[in-house]
């Protein structure tokens, strides 16, 4: 789609990035907007990406910080916990 | 001269019961104040300090309150174990405003997912997917990491040393049945100065899409009050403003797609 995207914290794993942003954002656009698919069809690439980055994040300080915020649910049903604005 | 954080040493913990005072030293070993346990409640109060009325509670553990003059002092924390970072009730902002785009969800959703790298996000390093699933309910979930520069003040910037970046956690919800993006966003390290987060929330109907944000600054830098209250509302209308050219310069990339989406749809 002709889109310039942005690379990765982790230099090592921007090529696999920009293939799974790819692959994403065609499955997100043809499909998922579509209602002809619910489930992300980019496996592989997902794969080969997501392990790139958790490599690089294993033993990087931030990921401490990072484990606790993901942890954290800022959304109820779907929309943003009013409770927490 | 402006006020500014202290780190302070304090003698005692309350939990041990042989000491019934405790004094706060500057880094200089000038006393700064004494304060005594309060036997009934176990917990001491402050009320005067600096001329102005404050009051602090401390229970059970070393947690001091204060106003310094010198901001070196403040760097001295980082070098000595017994001192205690000074911390306070946390200051809240919370800002809001909405926004009305004459664009359909397909476009916004779009915009949103591809929204980095556009001119007026230039702070924004790097974005990574970490989590990605659809639910139940035909939601998509995101969850992303960014690294951005900049998030923080300028002046903090001499007690951050060399880290000048901020990692940034994003997650998103889009309802295609709801037609809607809720978005949530807030900083994952530099808690000690600032915690920024952005609700965002796209509603859209037919053509119309209606944007509602909030940001919610929570401070414990107590010092420094009065400057991170004006830097924040600067901030903020400075985001926004990125915010919505950002966006619009994302839809303009992606709207090519979006008119030939709304042609093989009519």
């Amino acid at each position: 789609m002709g889109n310039i995207m942005s690379v990765s914290f982790a230099p090592e794993c921007t090529d696999a990035k920009l293939e799974y942003d790819e692959c994403f954002n065609k499955w997100y656009t043809d499909k998922f907007l579509q209602g002809k698919s619910i489930q992300n069809e980019c496996t592989e690439l997902w794969e080969n990406y997501i392990t790139c980055v958790n490599t690089a994040l294993a033993t990087h300080n931030i990921k401490p910080m990072l484990d606790k915020a993901q942890k954290e649910n800022p959304f109820k049903d779907g929309k943003i916990d009013e409770s927490k604005k | 001269m402006e006020s500014t954080l202290f780190a302070a040493f304090v003698t005692a913990k309350w939990s041990n019961m042989s000491h019934q005072s405790i004094s706060v030293i500057n880094l200089t070993g000038t006393k700064l104040f004494s304060f005594f346990k309060n036997r009934k409640k176990n917990h001491a109060t402050i009320d005067k300090f600096n001329g102005k009325r404050n009051l602090y509670t401390f229970f059970g553990s070393i947690q001091v309150l204060g106003v310094a003059q010198n901001p070196r002092d403040l760097l001295a924390y980082h070098y000595l174990n017994n001192l205690c970072i000074v911390s306070s009730v946390p200051m809240v902002q919370l800002l809001k405003t909405n926004f009305t785009y004459n664009y359909d969800f397909y476009t916004t959703s779009v915009a949103y997912l591809n929204r980095y790298p556009n001119p007026y996000a230039k702070h924004v390093l790097s974005s990574d997917t970490l989590d990605s699933f659809v639910d139940d309910e035909g939601r998509l979930h995101t969850t992303r990491l960014v690294v951005k520069t900049g998030l923080l003040p300028e002046f903090i910037m001499p007690y951050l040393g060399s880290s000048v970046q901020s990692w940034v956690i994003e997650k998103s919800v889009i309802d295609p049945k709801r037609q809607e993006v809720s978005a949530y966003s807030a900083n994952v390290d530099h808690h000690r100065f600032v915690k920024v987060e952005e609700f965002l929330k796209y509603s859209c109907k037919g053509n119309m899409t209606r944007l509602e944000c909030n940001v919610r600054f929570l401070s414990k830098f107590f010092g420094f009050k009065k400057r991170i209250e004006n830097w924040t509302k600067e901030k903020f209308s400075k985001n926004l403003h990125n915010l919505t050219e950002g966006f619009m310069y994302v839809i303009s990339r992606v709207g090519g797609l979006s008119s030939t989406q709304s042609e093989q749809t009519i």
